[in-house]
């Protein structure tokens, strides 16, 4: 289970952290609980989703505390890097987005703000709900655009263990979130919602507040483009 | 490689469990990236004070993912990494690598409709004690659980979305589909599976969950009945492949 630069799968290491937590249950028991937990969530950052009471049911306290150490770990691995005050891609920006939420089993909101050149200048803690409900103020997040000096944002905020399709309510928010910042002469460039390694970005057209308008796109973390979803119909 | 980080008493345990009862309660927001590193540490180095230990390997590597990239004569030239620290963090070097995926079984991604229908008729063809299975996913499509429903007829009005609701709320699943058995050996859906899906797949949209399928199996061959979904754009590309694999069959 070794790969070639002789780290740790997800298996070997849960394996690794089960042999301290669980010192009462056999090898056998701790090999089967670390294959199960692997081949259910496949990766670190599904599993770390998890709250901190359902780890813990899962794999005991100790044991908990330590994979959600790991995920903030690899949250920092891959955020620390993002340089402000320059532009990014479209993929540079989405993977900071996700990279951003690893290890959160609660809904959170943060604001990535943008100067007239188009270069990101923060990206702002918001809010925090229970695991699937959050009410975002409009106020919050003007101030905060409006502090930053932001000529445009993108609106952020996950779905822990969920999908990254937007929900009727993410659609609304986002659109009494956009006129509100409108208001302020901010203009809001997307809504990404984001959930496990992926995300969907709801992308404001032009005309947004005439017609409504607004595509879809998916993305995953690590990978260049994005697949724009055809509707399924009703 | 590691160590019972319970085993210090001096004033660094007291200082360790604090910590760890601030990241319980309040995430890893507010911890600075050496605080994170000093913590992990604790893992490998089970006494004193690993916080400047912390800091001497992002001095030396200039960011946090510099020094899971290090190699292992790199990491033990900083003072207080010998070779256990060094191979700790080596290890965890490609599980808190976002590009890495883990390793899943490539069987339990059912990203075609035919695939999913033949492994729920197999299901039931080894579980003879129900006649009703119940597929569980997530966004990807990787399969979370099969569970054996009660109701010997799915299309009396006897089978209701209750236990259906309770349990993909207790897999955390996010897509769905039912296998179903006719006893009499006859793969054709009555009016009454029609009626019973429907009201499955419609109390299931409410907490989230998608329903894709309803296959009947009746001796070697399965009918699918496909679910429409009811959203207009598709969480993931899996599920896509999967909508878009569907060949013949009725839709409702």
């Amino acid at each position: 289970m070794r790969n070639e630069n002789n780290s740790a799968t997800l298996y070997d290491t849960l394996l690794e952290i089960l042999s301290d937590s669980m010192r009462d249950k056999s090898a056998e028991e701790r090999s089967a609980l670390a294959r199960s937990i692997t081949e259910r969530f496949g990766s670190l950052v599904v599993v770390a989703s998890l709250s901190y009471a359902e780890l813990s049911e899962l794999v005991g306290e100790r044991a908990a505390i330590e994979i959600k150490l790991y995920a903030a770990i690899a949250s920092r691995r891959a955020t620390d890097g993002f340089r402000y005050g320059i532009k990014h891609s479209h993929s540079e920006i989405l993977d900071h987005i996700i990279a951003s939420f690893v290890g959160s089993s609660r809904e959170q909101y943060y604001l990535m703000s943008f100067d007239k050149a188009g270069r990101v200048i923060a990206f702002d803690f918001m809010a925090e709900g229970s695991i699937n409900a959050l009410e975002v103020s409009a106020r919050i997040v003007t101030e905060c655009a409006i502090k930053r000096r932001a000529a445009s944002v993108i609106i952020a905020h996950n779905h822990p263990l969920g999908s990254p399709i937007p929900s009727e309510a993410d659609m609304n928010t986002t659109g009494y979130l956009a006129a509100a910042l409108l208001a302020s002469g901010v203009g809001t460039l997307a809504s990404v919602i984001v959930a496990e390694r992926s995300a969907g970005e709801i992308a404001l057209a032009e005309d947004y507040f005439d017609t409504g308008r607004v595509s879809i796109e998916y993305h995953e973390y690590g990978k260049e483009g994005a697949v724009l979803l055809d509707g399924l119909g009703k | 490689m590691r160590d019972n980080i319970e085993t210090d008493g001096s004033i660094h345990a007291g200082h360790r469990e604090r910590m760890r009862e601030k990241l319980v309660r309040h995430g890893d927001r507010i911890f600075a990236t050496y605080e994170l590193l000093e913590m992990l540490l604790y893992y490998v180095l089970p006494q004193g004070d690993t916080n400047p230990t912390a800091k001497r390997l992002l001095r030396a590597f200039g960011s946090i993912d510099g020094v899971f990239r290090a190699s292992r004569e790199q990491l033990m030239k900083v003072e207080g990494v010998g070779a256990r620290v060094a191979d700790f963090l080596l290890s965890l070097a490609a599980v808190t690598d976002l590009s890495y995926i883990g390793p899943t079984s490539a069987s339990l991604v059912f990203d075609d409709s035919e695939t999913l229908g033949a492994h729920l008729a197999d299901y039931l063809d080894k579980n003879t004690d129900t006649n009703i299975s119940f597929a569980l996913l997530d966004n990807s499509m990787r399969l979370i659980a099969v569970e054996k429903m009660e109701g010997e007829n799915f299309g009396s009005g006897a089978v209701r979305p209750g236990p259906f609701i309770a349990a993909a709320m207790r897999h955390g699943a996010t897509i769905a589909a039912i296998g179903y058995t006719h006893r009499n050996g006859l793969p054709f859906p009555y009016s009454g599976d029609y009626e019973t899906a429907k009201l499955i797949r419609d109390e299931l949209k409410k907490i989230g969950v998608i329903m894709l399928e309803l296959y009947i199996i009746g001796g070697e061959k399965v009918t699918t009945v496909h679910m429409q979904p009811s959203f207009s754009v598709s969480p993931s590309p899996a599920l896509d492949r999967f909508v878009k694999s569907r060949r013949g069959g009725n839709v409702i």
